[in-house]
């Protein structure tokens, strides 16, 4: 069953777990990922999981949906917060500094409008100097759409 | 033989760069001398002001006793943000007094993204107006940000053009169908689709995204196919599916995770867009970050132009006062040597926890480079509280300092007179949260390069 997952890219660094091992984790314990955690020691290094709970979580993506997927992760997350919170100085200080950096900072898992309770006004926010329709890329991009000619295009 | 100058910057990230041509731009003679390489390549590139004013009362406790070990986290009983903020400058009121927006105003934070907008030029957009943007993560939430690089620029949450965003089944970093599906559950204005794209597969397992981007900027021939057109042939048939499936009407737009190119960033995402039919654009990634790495050389560039010279690889070792408690010189390592470098006046620009410009240990936390005062709770315990992403004492930790930026002792006096403190080492903020991380390190950096050269 391991060989059939290709590619099998590496998903916890820290402790040389690969994409099949956590979805071998997920077939025997489904979407609780502290038990795939445990059964496979992904985000257990030395990163406390800041570095993979997110690509632990995207393995549950082909199975599950998209709330499922999105608190696992959450709760993953949440987890090994409390695992490293009992030495929290030094090295483990600056690296859970860095993981809520990742985290809340660069992906916005706090803030995510999926998840907090904010009814947002999407046209108070910037839409580009040239809104919808412009690009400075390319050209005028038309869009492809149902009909301008099937899936070949111009390849 | 002492090395002077008239402003010695400690310090190459966002805070330390901006202090320096903002001193420089002042008249000043500066020299900017870091130890390590800057955190900005572990950055997304985007330039964020201020989008959340995050709850400052503590969450709930879940049972008594110190927050050690909460079982049966109920997000529920978090209280959630007040945000995302249109407007960074409207809340700066709401923030606590001691944070750095407070003690240098809104005017300083609207100046510091203006010297940032002429220092990258037509890299970076946003300048056009006070609102921010908002946009698409890796985690696939949309991010409050003022600035945004051009990149960027096709993927912004409130144009509502039809988005398909793709994922490549040997990167690990998100999967697609789950990003899209985080953005749909989000309410975005658009439709939104995700595809796994066989692509990377032609690179070793594992090869890191600046792998890729060296391939795309050579446009290297993957399996006798140049790169560029290799991957636009690899997304293309997605495009079609995706609305073959009746997940969106149609694709004006593709998001890439952010690895396409570096150097030629800009004629890689042109050829895609144009061998696509649709509007390209980058999602910021974690590190190593290509965004990041491209600001990096922006900002250096734009360091070198305004005069000011820079030395890395230079650890502080020591430091030397006059009577009146104001440095006189600090004592930096030049491979094995102590050399004195003296200054008129000096601005810390050091990072915080992650960048090292705040140490700690089991008995506190310590600015190490000039030994200044750091406000923090007596017990460890009163450091964290259990939700991660909740009001954490540590994420605020950080030297205090007046309006001038000048560091203050526990007794809320100035301990030295020509030093000014800006970026991640001065507290009082939890930018992680705001996403305020890059405007309070170019409107401290402003302010404390100018206010340097005054010393002067």
């Amino acid at each position: 069953m391991l060989s059939s997952v290709d590619p099998n890219p590496v998903v916890c660094e820290c402790e040389g777990v690969t994409r099949a091992e956590v979805r071998d984790g997920i077939e025997q314990a489904g979407s609780d990922l502290n038990a795939v955690r445990l059964r496979t020691r992904a985000s257990m290094g030395n990163c406390q999981g800041g570095f993979c709970t997110h690509r632990i979580a995207s393995e549950l993506a082909q199975e599950y949906p998209e709330p499922v997927v999105r608190d696992a992760e959450d709760e993953l997350f949440q987890e090994r917060w409390k695992g490293q919170r009992h030495a929290l100085w030094g090295r483990q200080l600056s690296q859970a500094m860095l993981n809520r950096m990742l985290h809340a900072t660069t992906m916005n898992r706090d803030g995510d409008l999926a998840s907090i309770d904010a009814d947002v006004d999407f046209g108070a926010f910037d839409a580009g100097e040239t809104p919808a329709g412009g690009s400075d890329v390319g050209g005028s991009p038309t869009g492809v759409t149902a009909t301008d000619g099937g899936r070949d295009g111009d390849r | 033989m002492a090395i002077d100058s008239d402003v010695l910057v400690v310090g190459g990230g966002l805070a330390g760069i901006t202090a320096a041509i903002s001193a420089a731009r002042e008249g000043a003679h500066v020299r900017l001398v870091s130890h390590k390489a800057s955190t900005l390549a572990q950055a997304s590139g985007l330039i964020d002001a201020l989008g959340y004013v995050p709850p400052t009362e503590p969450s709930k406790p879940l049972r008594e006793g110190p927050p050690t070990a909460g079982r049966n986290l109920d997000r529920d009983e978090w209280p959630d943000p007040d945000g995302p903020l249109a407007d960074p400058y409207d809340a700066i009121a709401s923030l606590p007094a001691d944070h750095p927006y407070r003690l240098v105003g809104g005017d300083a934070l609207r100046e510091g993204l203006a010297l940032f907008d002429e220092l990258t030029g037509a890299a970076y957009h946003g300048g056009h107006t006070d609102q921010n943007a908002l946009v698409p993560t890796f985690g696939g939430s949309l991010k409050p940000t003022a600035r945004y690089p051009t990149s960027a620029k096709a993927g912004l949450a409130s144009d509502d053009r039809s988005t398909l965003i793709v994922g490549f089944r040997s990167l690990t970093e998100y999967d697609a169908r789950a990003l899209a599906g985080r953005l749909d559950a989000g309410g975005v204005p658009f439709e939104v689709a995700g595809a796994e794209v066989e692509f990377a597969e032609a690179f070793r397992a594992d090869t890191k995204i600046t792998r890729i981007a060296k391939a795309l900027d050579r446009d290297e021939p993957i399996e006798g196919t140049p790169a560029r057109e290799a991957l636009a042939a690899a997304v293309k048939p997605h495009l079609t599916d995706a609305i073959d499936q009746g997940d969106v009407g149609r694709v004006d737009r593709v998001g890439f995770p952010a690895f396409l190119g570096d150097d030629e960033s800009t004629a890689v995402r042109a050829e895609l867009a144009d061998r696509l039919g649709a509007a390209v654009f980058e999602i910021p990634m974690g590190p190593p970050s290509l965004p990041g790495l491209r600001l990096e050389d922006l900002l250096y560039d734009a360091l070198a132009d305004a005069g000011v010279s820079f030395e890395t690889g230079m650890p502080v070792v020591g430091y030397e006062t006059d009577e009146d408690g104001s440095i006189d010189h600090l004592l930096i390592d030049r491979k094995g040597t102590e050399v004195p470098y003296g200054a008129e006046s000096i601005v810390l620009a050091t990072g915080g926890l992650v960048g090292k410009g705040l140490d700690s240990d089991r008995e506190g936390v310590t600015e190490p480079v000039l030994d200044l005062h750091v406000p923090q709770p007596s017990e460890r315990y009163e450091w964290f509280v259990d939700d991660a992403y909740g009001e954490q004492p540590y994420a605020r930790f950080g030297v205090a300092a007046d309006e001038r930026l000048r560091p203050l002792d526990q007794d809320g006096e100035v301990s030295h007179d020509n030093v000014r403190v800006a970026g991640a080492v001065l507290g009082g903020a939890d930018v992680a949260r705001e996403k305020s991380a890059s405007g309070v390190s170019l409107a401290t950096g402003l302010v404390a390069g100018r206010e340097a050269a005054m010393e002067v």
